[in-house]
Protein backbone atom coordinates (compact mmCIF):
# COMPACT_ATOMS: atom_id res chain seq x y z
CA UNK A 1 0.00 0.00 0.00
CA UNK A 2 2.93 2.52 -0.24
CA UNK A 3 1.84 5.60 -2.49
CA UNK A 4 4.72 7.54 -2.80
CA UNK A 5 5.00 10.76 -4.94
CA UNK A 6 6.64 8.56 -7.49
CA UNK A 7 3.42 5.87 -7.71
CA UNK A 8 0.84 8.04 -8.20
CA UNK A 9 2.88 10.12 -10.85
CA UNK A 10 2.58 6.89 -13.20
CA UNK A 11 -1.24 7.26 -12.88
CA UNK A 12 -2.84 8.46 -15.68
CA UNK A 13 -4.58 11.71 -15.67
CA UNK A 14 -7.57 9.83 -15.97
CA UNK A 15 -7.21 8.54 -12.98
CA UNK A 16 -5.58 11.34 -11.05
CA UNK A 17 -8.91 12.96 -11.60
CA UNK A 18 -10.88 10.61 -10.43
CA UNK A 19 -8.85 10.84 -7.25
CA UNK A 20 -9.34 14.26 -7.27
CA UNK A 21 -13.31 13.99 -7.63
CA UNK A 22 -13.72 11.34 -4.65
CA UNK A 23 -11.73 13.61 -2.74
CA UNK A 24 -14.23 16.24 -3.35
CA UNK A 25 -11.36 18.57 -4.75
CA UNK A 26 -12.53 20.90 -7.34
CA UNK A 27 -11.35 20.24 -10.83
CA UNK A 28 -10.31 23.12 -12.85
CA UNK A 29 -13.09 23.61 -15.15
CA UNK A 30 -12.01 23.21 -18.77
CA UNK A 31 -9.16 20.50 -19.58
CA UNK A 32 -5.77 20.54 -17.71
CA UNK A 33 -2.91 18.86 -18.65
CA UNK A 34 -1.79 16.37 -16.45
CA UNK A 35 0.75 18.23 -14.19
CA UNK A 36 -1.80 20.37 -13.19
CA UNK A 37 -4.04 17.54 -11.58
CA UNK A 38 -0.63 15.94 -10.21
CA UNK A 39 -0.43 19.11 -8.34
CA UNK A 40 -3.84 19.11 -6.91
CA UNK A 41 -3.20 15.63 -5.51
CA UNK A 42 -0.13 16.14 -4.16
CA UNK A 43 -1.32 19.30 -2.36
CA UNK A 44 -4.68 17.80 -1.27
CA UNK A 45 -5.14 13.96 -0.80
CA UNK A 46 -0.89 12.84 -0.95
CA UNK A 47 -0.41 14.08 3.04
CA UNK A 48 -3.65 12.22 3.85
CA UNK A 49 -2.66 9.37 2.19
CA UNK A 50 1.43 9.15 3.57
CA UNK A 51 -0.10 9.57 6.98
CA UNK A 52 -2.88 6.76 6.52
CA UNK A 53 -0.08 4.44 5.03
CA UNK A 54 2.12 5.30 7.86
CA UNK A 55 -0.41 4.43 10.25
CA UNK A 56 -0.95 0.62 11.78
CA UNK A 57 -4.36 -0.28 10.46
CA UNK A 58 -5.32 -0.18 14.21
CA UNK A 59 -5.20 3.14 14.23
CA UNK A 60 -7.39 3.79 11.33
CA UNK A 61 -10.55 4.33 12.48
CA UNK A 62 -8.51 6.85 14.50
CA UNK A 63 -7.19 8.47 12.51
CA UNK A 64 -10.86 8.64 10.26
CA UNK A 65 -11.90 10.55 13.05
CA UNK A 66 -9.53 13.35 13.74
CA UNK A 67 -7.61 13.72 10.97
CA UNK A 68 -10.28 13.06 7.95
CA UNK A 69 -13.44 14.24 9.93
CA UNK A 70 -13.92 17.52 7.32
CA UNK A 71 -13.68 15.07 4.15
CA UNK A 72 -16.00 12.16 6.42
CA UNK A 73 -18.53 14.90 7.18
CA UNK A 74 -19.46 16.04 3.53
CA UNK A 75 -19.59 12.19 2.84
CA UNK A 76 -21.30 11.15 6.29
CA UNK A 77 -24.64 12.53 4.36
CA UNK A 78 -24.86 10.30 1.85
CA UNK A 79 -23.05 7.54 2.93
CA UNK A 80 -23.89 5.78 -0.76
CA UNK A 81 -22.40 8.22 -2.61
CA UNK A 82 -18.75 6.79 -1.65
CA UNK A 83 -19.97 4.04 -3.86
CA UNK A 84 -20.83 6.19 -6.66
CA UNK A 85 -18.19 8.64 -6.62
CA UNK A 86 -15.42 5.48 -6.50
CA UNK A 87 -16.92 4.24 -9.70
CA UNK A 88 -14.69 5.30 -12.69
CA UNK A 89 -16.37 6.99 -15.59
CA UNK A 90 -16.89 3.94 -17.87
CA UNK A 91 -18.25 2.32 -14.46
CA UNK A 92 -20.45 5.18 -13.65
CA UNK A 93 -22.00 5.36 -17.43
CA UNK A 94 -21.92 1.14 -17.16
CA UNK A 95 -24.14 2.02 -13.95
CA UNK A 96 -26.67 4.46 -15.20
CA UNK A 97 -27.44 2.84 -18.26
CA UNK A 98 -28.49 -0.07 -16.40
CA UNK A 99 -30.90 1.89 -14.48
CA UNK A 100 -32.07 2.76 -17.62
CA UNK A 101 -30.36 6.11 -18.31
CA UNK A 102 -28.24 6.91 -21.36
CA UNK A 103 -25.59 8.97 -20.17
CA UNK A 104 -24.00 11.19 -22.19
CA UNK A 105 -19.86 11.88 -22.20
CA UNK A 106 -19.13 11.67 -18.40
CA UNK A 107 -16.50 14.50 -18.08
CA UNK A 108 -15.31 16.59 -15.27
CA UNK A 109 -17.81 19.00 -15.18
CA UNK A 110 -20.98 16.55 -15.97
CA UNK A 111 -19.33 13.56 -13.59
CA UNK A 112 -21.15 15.09 -10.73
CA UNK A 113 -24.40 15.56 -11.96
CA UNK A 114 -24.32 11.98 -13.40
CA UNK A 115 -23.38 11.24 -10.01
CA UNK A 116 -26.89 12.28 -8.23
CA UNK A 117 -28.53 11.02 -10.72
CA UNK A 118 -27.33 7.64 -10.18
CA UNK A 119 -27.34 8.17 -6.53
CA UNK A 120 -30.93 9.13 -6.70
CA UNK A 121 -31.81 6.02 -8.76
CA UNK A 122 -29.96 4.19 -6.48
CA UNK A 123 -31.62 5.34 -3.22
CA UNK A 124 -35.10 4.11 -5.40
CA UNK A 125 -33.87 0.77 -5.55
CA UNK A 126 -32.43 0.72 -1.94
CA UNK A 127 -34.74 2.12 -0.04
CA UNK A 128 -38.02 0.34 -0.18
CA UNK A 129 -35.96 -3.30 0.59
CA UNK A 130 -33.82 -1.40 3.59
CA UNK A 131 -37.05 0.23 5.05
CA UNK A 132 -37.76 -1.95 7.71
CA UNK A 133 -34.42 -1.48 9.10
CA UNK A 134 -32.72 1.74 7.84
CA UNK A 135 -34.19 3.49 10.75
CA UNK A 136 -31.24 2.49 13.09
CA UNK A 137 -28.71 2.13 10.62
CA UNK A 138 -26.24 4.28 11.83
CA UNK A 139 -26.24 3.30 15.11
CA UNK A 140 -25.96 0.02 14.21
CA UNK A 141 -22.45 0.47 12.39
CA UNK A 142 -21.35 2.42 15.03
CA UNK A 143 -22.19 0.30 17.61
CA UNK A 144 -20.80 -2.84 16.06
CA UNK A 145 -18.23 -4.61 17.68
CA UNK A 146 -14.71 -3.89 16.56
CA UNK A 147 -13.41 -7.04 15.69
CA UNK A 148 -16.18 -7.18 13.82
CA UNK A 149 -15.71 -3.81 11.77
CA UNK A 150 -11.67 -4.70 11.18
CA UNK A 151 -13.05 -7.98 9.23
CA UNK A 152 -15.47 -6.47 7.46
CA UNK A 153 -13.28 -3.57 6.77
CA UNK A 154 -10.91 -5.92 5.35
CA UNK A 155 -13.41 -7.70 2.86
CA UNK A 156 -14.36 -4.01 1.59
CA UNK A 157 -11.09 -3.37 0.85
CA UNK A 158 -10.91 -6.55 -1.26
CA UNK A 159 -13.75 -5.83 -2.79
CA UNK A 160 -13.26 -2.50 -3.83
CA UNK A 161 -9.70 -3.03 -4.03
CA UNK A 162 -10.99 -5.91 -7.47
CA UNK A 163 -14.02 -3.29 -8.50
CA UNK A 164 -11.80 -0.47 -9.00
CA UNK A 165 -8.29 -1.71 -10.45
CA UNK A 166 -7.42 1.97 -10.93
CA UNK A 167 -8.16 2.82 -7.32
CA UNK A 168 -4.95 3.55 -5.23
CA UNK A 169 -4.23 1.64 -2.39
CA UNK A 170 -4.23 4.32 0.66
CA UNK A 171 -7.30 5.77 -1.25
CA UNK A 172 -9.13 2.38 -0.70
CA UNK A 173 -8.12 2.24 3.00
CA UNK A 174 -8.91 5.89 3.86
CA UNK A 175 -12.41 5.48 2.02
CA UNK A 176 -13.06 1.82 3.60
CA UNK A 177 -12.72 3.59 6.99
CA UNK A 178 -15.22 6.47 6.62
CA UNK A 179 -17.78 4.02 5.05
CA UNK A 180 -20.30 2.38 7.75
CA UNK A 181 -19.97 -1.25 7.25
CA UNK A 182 -23.75 -1.83 7.04
CA UNK A 183 -24.70 0.14 4.06
CA UNK A 184 -21.18 -0.82 2.02
CA UNK A 185 -21.94 -4.40 2.59
CA UNK A 186 -25.90 -3.95 1.38
CA UNK A 187 -24.91 -1.91 -1.16
CA UNK A 188 -21.83 -4.13 -2.63
CA UNK A 189 -24.88 -7.50 -2.65
CA UNK A 190 -27.68 -5.26 -4.64
CA UNK A 191 -24.97 -3.74 -6.94
CA UNK A 192 -21.49 -4.73 -8.09
CA UNK A 193 -22.41 -8.39 -7.69
CA UNK A 194 -25.99 -8.86 -9.36
CA UNK A 195 -27.26 -12.33 -8.92
CA UNK A 196 -26.94 -12.34 -5.29
CA UNK A 197 -30.35 -13.38 -4.02
CA UNK A 198 -30.45 -9.88 -2.69
CA UNK A 199 -34.30 -8.80 -2.37
CA UNK A 200 -33.70 -5.88 -4.72
CA UNK A 201 -32.53 -7.27 -7.84
CA UNK A 202 -32.39 -5.50 -11.47
CA UNK A 203 -36.26 -5.38 -11.50
CA UNK A 204 -37.39 -2.55 -9.37
CA UNK A 205 -34.37 -0.32 -10.44
CA UNK A 206 -35.58 -0.21 -14.28
CA UNK A 207 -39.23 -0.56 -13.18
CA UNK A 208 -38.26 2.79 -11.08
CA UNK A 209 -36.46 4.24 -14.58
CA UNK A 210 -39.61 3.67 -16.31
CA UNK A 211 -41.54 5.32 -13.74
CA UNK A 212 -39.57 8.37 -13.70
CA UNK A 213 -39.96 8.70 -17.22
CA UNK A 214 -43.64 8.00 -17.70
CA UNK A 215 -43.93 10.60 -14.83
CA UNK A 216 -41.91 13.38 -17.09
CA UNK A 217 -44.39 12.30 -19.90
CA UNK A 218 -47.53 12.38 -18.13
CA UNK A 219 -48.59 15.49 -17.79
CA UNK A 220 -48.48 15.87 -21.39
CA UNK A 221 -50.22 12.44 -22.25
CA UNK A 222 -53.00 13.51 -19.55
CA UNK A 223 -53.79 17.13 -21.39
CA UNK A 224 -53.75 15.82 -24.57
CA UNK A 225 -56.14 12.78 -23.91
CA UNK A 226 -58.24 15.18 -22.35
CA UNK A 227 -58.08 17.63 -25.26
CA UNK A 228 -58.89 14.39 -27.33
CA UNK A 229 -62.14 13.77 -25.28
CA UNK A 230 -62.99 17.14 -25.19
CA UNK A 231 -62.85 17.32 -28.83
CA UNK A 232 -64.24 13.95 -29.23
CA UNK A 233 -67.48 15.14 -27.16
CA UNK A 234 -68.03 17.96 -28.94
CA UNK A 235 -67.93 16.64 -32.38
CA UNK A 236 -70.86 13.89 -31.36
CA UNK A 237 -72.60 16.68 -29.75
CA UNK A 238 -72.76 18.44 -33.02
CA UNK A 239 -73.37 15.35 -34.93
CA UNK A 240 -76.16 14.91 -32.93
CA UNK A 241 -77.73 18.22 -33.04
CA UNK A 242 -77.03 17.81 -36.50
CA UNK A 243 -78.94 14.35 -36.98
CA UNK A 244 -81.97 15.45 -34.67
CA UNK A 245 -81.97 18.85 -36.87
CA UNK A 246 -82.46 16.71 -40.15
CA UNK A 247 -85.13 14.42 -38.56
CA UNK A 248 -87.26 17.79 -37.68
CA UNK A 249 -86.31 19.61 -40.60
CA UNK A 250 -86.51 17.23 -43.55
CA UNK A 251 -84.29 19.38 -45.21
CA UNK A 252 -83.90 19.64 -48.77
CA UNK A 253 -80.30 18.58 -49.60
CA UNK A 254 -79.51 22.00 -50.88
CA UNK A 255 -80.06 23.43 -47.44
CA UNK A 256 -78.38 20.81 -45.89
CA UNK A 257 -74.95 21.76 -48.35
CA UNK A 258 -75.16 25.04 -46.95
CA UNK A 259 -75.15 24.12 -43.42
CA UNK A 260 -72.29 22.06 -43.83
CA UNK A 261 -70.55 24.53 -45.84
CA UNK A 262 -71.31 26.85 -42.69
CA UNK A 263 -69.85 24.07 -41.08
CA UNK A 264 -66.46 24.27 -43.02
CA UNK A 265 -66.65 28.31 -42.41
CA UNK A 266 -66.49 27.29 -38.62
CA UNK A 267 -69.26 28.99 -38.02
CA UNK A 268 -70.35 26.28 -35.24
CA UNK A 269 -72.91 28.06 -33.23
CA UNK A 270 -75.42 29.25 -36.32
CA UNK A 271 -78.76 28.96 -35.47
CA UNK A 272 -79.76 25.92 -37.67
CA UNK A 273 -77.32 24.18 -34.99
CA UNK A 274 -79.64 24.44 -31.43
CA UNK A 275 -82.70 22.09 -31.62
CA UNK A 276 -84.43 25.55 -30.00
CA UNK A 277 -83.42 27.02 -32.97
CA UNK A 278 -85.39 23.71 -35.30
CA UNK A 279 -88.63 24.33 -33.78
CA UNK A 280 -88.25 27.73 -35.31
CA UNK A 281 -87.38 26.34 -38.04
CA UNK A 282 -90.22 23.92 -38.02
CA UNK A 283 -92.54 26.84 -37.16
CA UNK A 284 -91.79 29.16 -40.15
CA UNK A 285 -92.26 28.83 -43.22
CA UNK A 286 -89.09 27.20 -45.04
CA UNK A 287 -88.27 29.41 -47.88
CA UNK A 288 -87.91 33.09 -46.14
CA UNK A 289 -86.37 31.72 -43.18
CA UNK A 290 -83.91 30.05 -45.11
CA UNK A 291 -82.82 33.35 -46.66
CA UNK A 292 -82.92 35.17 -43.63
CA UNK A 293 -80.95 32.52 -42.03
CA UNK A 294 -77.78 32.25 -45.05
CA UNK A 295 -77.55 35.67 -44.20
CA UNK A 296 -77.17 35.15 -40.73
CA UNK A 297 -74.71 33.10 -40.88
CA UNK A 298 -73.44 34.42 -43.65
CA UNK A 299 -73.03 38.27 -41.46
CA UNK A 300 -71.65 35.62 -38.51
CA UNK A 301 -68.86 33.80 -40.80
CA UNK A 302 -67.58 37.33 -41.55
CA UNK A 303 -67.14 39.14 -38.24
CA UNK A 304 -63.96 37.34 -37.23
CA UNK A 305 -64.81 38.12 -33.64
CA UNK A 306 -68.13 36.62 -33.82
CA UNK A 307 -65.66 33.46 -35.48
CA UNK A 308 -63.96 33.02 -32.66
CA UNK A 309 -66.66 33.65 -30.31
CA UNK A 310 -68.38 31.14 -31.44
CA UNK A 311 -66.07 28.88 -31.97
CA UNK A 312 -65.46 28.34 -28.01
CA UNK A 313 -69.15 28.31 -26.91
CA UNK A 314 -69.55 24.47 -28.10
CA UNK A 315 -66.67 23.75 -25.43
CA UNK A 316 -68.52 25.54 -22.82
CA UNK A 317 -71.53 23.29 -23.21
CA UNK A 318 -69.33 20.06 -23.94
CA UNK A 319 -67.52 20.51 -20.35
CA UNK A 320 -71.24 20.32 -18.59
CA UNK A 321 -71.85 24.14 -17.50
CA UNK A 322 -75.05 24.72 -15.43
CA UNK A 323 -77.63 24.27 -17.60
CA UNK A 324 -78.55 28.40 -17.42
CA UNK A 325 -76.07 29.12 -19.32
CA UNK A 326 -77.02 27.74 -21.66
CA UNK A 327 -80.49 29.09 -21.82
CA UNK A 328 -78.63 31.93 -21.81
CA UNK A 329 -77.58 30.90 -24.88
CA UNK A 330 -80.52 29.56 -26.12
CA UNK A 331 -82.57 32.82 -24.97
CA UNK A 332 -80.28 35.35 -27.44
CA UNK A 333 -80.91 32.82 -30.00
CA UNK A 334 -84.29 33.33 -29.81
CA UNK A 335 -84.46 36.91 -29.29
CA UNK A 336 -81.89 37.06 -32.55
CA UNK A 337 -84.64 34.28 -33.97
CA UNK A 338 -87.35 36.62 -33.31
CA UNK A 339 -85.75 39.64 -34.69
CA UNK A 340 -84.95 38.24 -38.21
CA UNK A 341 -88.21 36.46 -38.05
CA UNK A 342 -90.02 40.00 -37.47
CA UNK A 343 -90.09 40.77 -40.90
CA UNK A 344 -90.92 37.87 -42.61
CA UNK A 345 -93.79 37.51 -40.19
CA UNK A 346 -95.14 41.31 -41.14
CA UNK A 347 -95.12 40.25 -44.91
CA UNK A 348 -97.06 37.09 -44.12
CA UNK A 349 -99.31 38.88 -41.71
CA UNK A 350 -102.10 39.64 -44.36
CA UNK A 351 -102.20 35.94 -45.39
CA UNK A 352 -102.51 34.46 -42.59
CA UNK A 353 -106.37 35.27 -41.93
CA UNK A 354 -107.85 34.26 -45.63
CA UNK A 355 -109.77 36.80 -47.28
CA UNK A 356 -113.18 34.86 -47.27
CA UNK A 357 -112.65 34.63 -43.20
CA UNK A 358 -111.94 38.66 -43.33
CA UNK A 359 -115.26 38.91 -45.41
CA UNK A 360 -117.05 37.36 -42.67
CA UNK A 361 -115.85 39.17 -40.03
CA UNK A 362 -116.83 42.25 -41.62
CA UNK A 363 -119.88 41.31 -42.62
CA UNK A 364 -120.50 40.38 -38.76
CA UNK A 365 -118.95 43.42 -37.29
CA UNK A 366 -121.06 45.38 -39.86
CA UNK A 367 -124.34 43.33 -39.16
CA UNK A 368 -123.61 44.22 -35.22
CA UNK A 369 -123.07 48.06 -35.82
CA UNK A 370 -126.30 48.34 -37.23
CA UNK A 371 -127.94 46.10 -34.54
CA UNK A 372 -126.62 48.71 -32.38
CA UNK A 373 -127.66 51.79 -34.43
CA UNK A 374 -130.96 50.79 -35.26
CA UNK A 375 -131.52 50.08 -31.12
CA UNK A 376 -130.69 53.45 -30.11
CA UNK A 377 -132.44 55.08 -32.93
CA UNK A 378 -135.62 53.27 -31.64
CA UNK A 379 -137.66 54.24 -29.20
CA UNK A 380 -138.18 51.40 -27.62
CA UNK A 381 -135.29 50.68 -26.23
CA UNK A 382 -134.72 47.86 -24.39
CA UNK A 383 -131.98 48.79 -22.08
CA UNK A 384 -134.02 52.27 -21.36
CA UNK A 385 -136.45 50.47 -19.16
CA UNK A 386 -133.03 48.94 -17.10
CA UNK A 387 -131.28 52.42 -17.07
CA UNK A 388 -134.22 54.36 -15.82
CA UNK A 389 -134.91 51.62 -12.93
CA UNK A 390 -131.71 51.77 -11.93
CA UNK A 391 -131.37 55.24 -11.71
CA UNK A 392 -134.87 55.98 -9.86
CA UNK A 393 -133.11 53.25 -7.49
CA UNK A 394 -129.90 55.40 -7.02
CA UNK A 395 -132.08 58.54 -6.52
CA UNK A 396 -134.13 58.32 -3.14
CA UNK B 1 -43.45 27.92 -20.57
CA UNK B 2 -46.24 30.73 -20.45
CA UNK B 3 -44.42 34.08 -20.43
CA UNK B 4 -40.98 34.75 -21.27
CA UNK B 5 -38.91 37.71 -19.77
CA UNK B 6 -36.98 40.55 -22.19
CA UNK B 7 -33.54 38.72 -21.30
CA UNK B 8 -35.18 35.39 -22.48
CA UNK B 9 -36.65 37.26 -25.98
CA UNK B 10 -33.42 39.32 -26.23
CA UNK B 11 -31.11 36.25 -25.67
CA UNK B 12 -32.66 33.80 -28.20
CA UNK B 13 -33.70 36.44 -30.83
CA UNK B 14 -29.93 36.66 -31.90
CA UNK B 15 -26.71 34.12 -31.96
CA UNK B 16 -24.87 34.53 -28.86
CA UNK B 17 -21.93 35.42 -30.02
CA UNK B 18 -19.59 36.47 -27.74
CA UNK B 19 -22.34 37.46 -24.84
CA UNK B 20 -21.26 36.79 -20.98
CA UNK B 21 -22.98 34.37 -18.84
CA UNK B 22 -24.88 37.53 -17.61
CA UNK B 23 -26.42 38.08 -20.77
CA UNK B 24 -28.70 33.89 -20.36
CA UNK B 25 -32.29 34.22 -18.55
CA UNK B 26 -32.32 33.50 -14.97
CA UNK B 27 -28.63 34.42 -14.60
CA UNK B 28 -27.88 37.70 -12.73
CA UNK B 29 -24.86 39.47 -11.37
CA UNK B 30 -24.51 36.91 -8.75
CA UNK B 31 -24.86 33.90 -10.69
CA UNK B 32 -22.55 35.07 -13.77
CA UNK B 33 -19.89 35.62 -11.06
CA UNK B 34 -20.10 32.23 -9.70
CA UNK B 35 -20.26 30.95 -12.94
CA UNK B 36 -17.09 32.87 -14.09
CA UNK B 37 -14.96 31.89 -11.03
CA UNK B 38 -16.01 28.46 -12.08
CA UNK B 39 -14.52 28.83 -15.66
CA UNK B 40 -17.77 29.51 -17.11
CA UNK B 41 -16.96 33.06 -18.46
CA UNK B 42 -18.99 33.06 -21.65
CA UNK B 43 -22.58 32.05 -22.57
CA UNK B 44 -21.36 29.42 -25.35
CA UNK B 45 -19.49 27.58 -22.19
CA UNK B 46 -22.41 27.10 -20.64
CA UNK B 47 -24.01 26.16 -23.97
CA UNK B 48 -21.42 23.68 -24.22
CA UNK B 49 -22.24 22.32 -20.71
CA UNK B 50 -25.85 22.39 -21.97
CA UNK B 51 -25.20 20.31 -24.95
CA UNK B 52 -22.91 17.64 -23.10
CA UNK B 53 -25.75 16.89 -21.09
CA UNK B 54 -27.52 16.23 -24.32
CA UNK B 55 -30.12 18.96 -23.56
CA UNK B 56 -31.71 16.84 -20.52
CA UNK B 57 -33.91 19.59 -18.61
CA UNK B 58 -33.30 17.43 -15.46
CA UNK B 59 -29.36 17.30 -15.48
CA UNK B 60 -28.61 21.00 -16.49
CA UNK B 61 -31.00 22.19 -14.05
CA UNK B 62 -28.89 19.67 -11.24
CA UNK B 63 -25.67 20.84 -12.77
CA UNK B 64 -26.62 24.43 -12.27
CA UNK B 65 -27.98 24.09 -8.46
CA UNK B 66 -24.71 22.34 -7.95
CA UNK B 67 -22.43 24.93 -9.65
CA UNK B 68 -23.39 28.39 -8.78
CA UNK B 69 -26.76 27.48 -6.23
CA UNK B 70 -29.31 28.66 -8.49
CA UNK B 71 -32.86 28.29 -7.39
CA UNK B 72 -35.63 26.75 -9.24
CA UNK B 73 -36.77 29.55 -11.22
CA UNK B 74 -33.50 30.87 -12.12
CA UNK B 75 -32.36 27.11 -13.51
CA UNK B 76 -35.58 27.04 -15.16
CA UNK B 77 -35.03 30.07 -16.81
CA UNK B 78 -31.57 29.65 -17.92
CA UNK B 79 -32.81 25.80 -19.47
CA UNK B 80 -35.17 27.39 -21.38
CA UNK B 81 -33.80 29.98 -22.88
CA UNK B 82 -30.83 27.56 -24.16
CA UNK B 83 -33.51 25.20 -25.20
CA UNK B 84 -34.93 27.89 -27.31
CA UNK B 85 -31.55 28.93 -28.57
CA UNK B 86 -30.83 25.68 -29.76
CA UNK B 87 -34.41 25.35 -31.58
CA UNK B 88 -33.69 28.39 -33.09
CA UNK B 89 -29.86 28.04 -34.12
CA UNK B 90 -28.78 24.73 -33.94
Amino acid sequence: MPSTAGDHSQLSKDQLKNLLISHNIPLPPSDQRKAVYLELYNKHIFPKDKEAVEFSSDDEEMLSENHLLPVEDEEWNGNCKMDVRSLSNTELQEQLLKHGVKPGPILPTTRGVYEKRLQQLLDEVLYPAEENRSGNQDQYSDSEDEGVLMKKKKEMRGETMAADAMQNNGQTKVFTVNVPVRRRSSLSNGLSSRPPPGPYNHIPASLAAEYNQNLATLGDDFTVTRILKQMERRSSLEQAVFKKELNARNMTPKSQEKVTADKNTMTYRSPANTPKACVFMAQSKPKPEDSTLEDFSESMSQSPLGLSATRRKPIKGAAGRPIQFRYDDFATQARIQEKTKAIPAEKSGGRLISVPLQIVIFIVLAFLALVFFTLEGSPDNPFRSLVESEASAQQP
Amino acid sequence: MSSTSQKHRDFVAEPMGEKPVQCLAGIGETLGHRLEEKGFDKAYVVLGQFLVLKKDEELFKDWLKDTCSANAKQSRDCFGCLKEWCDAFL
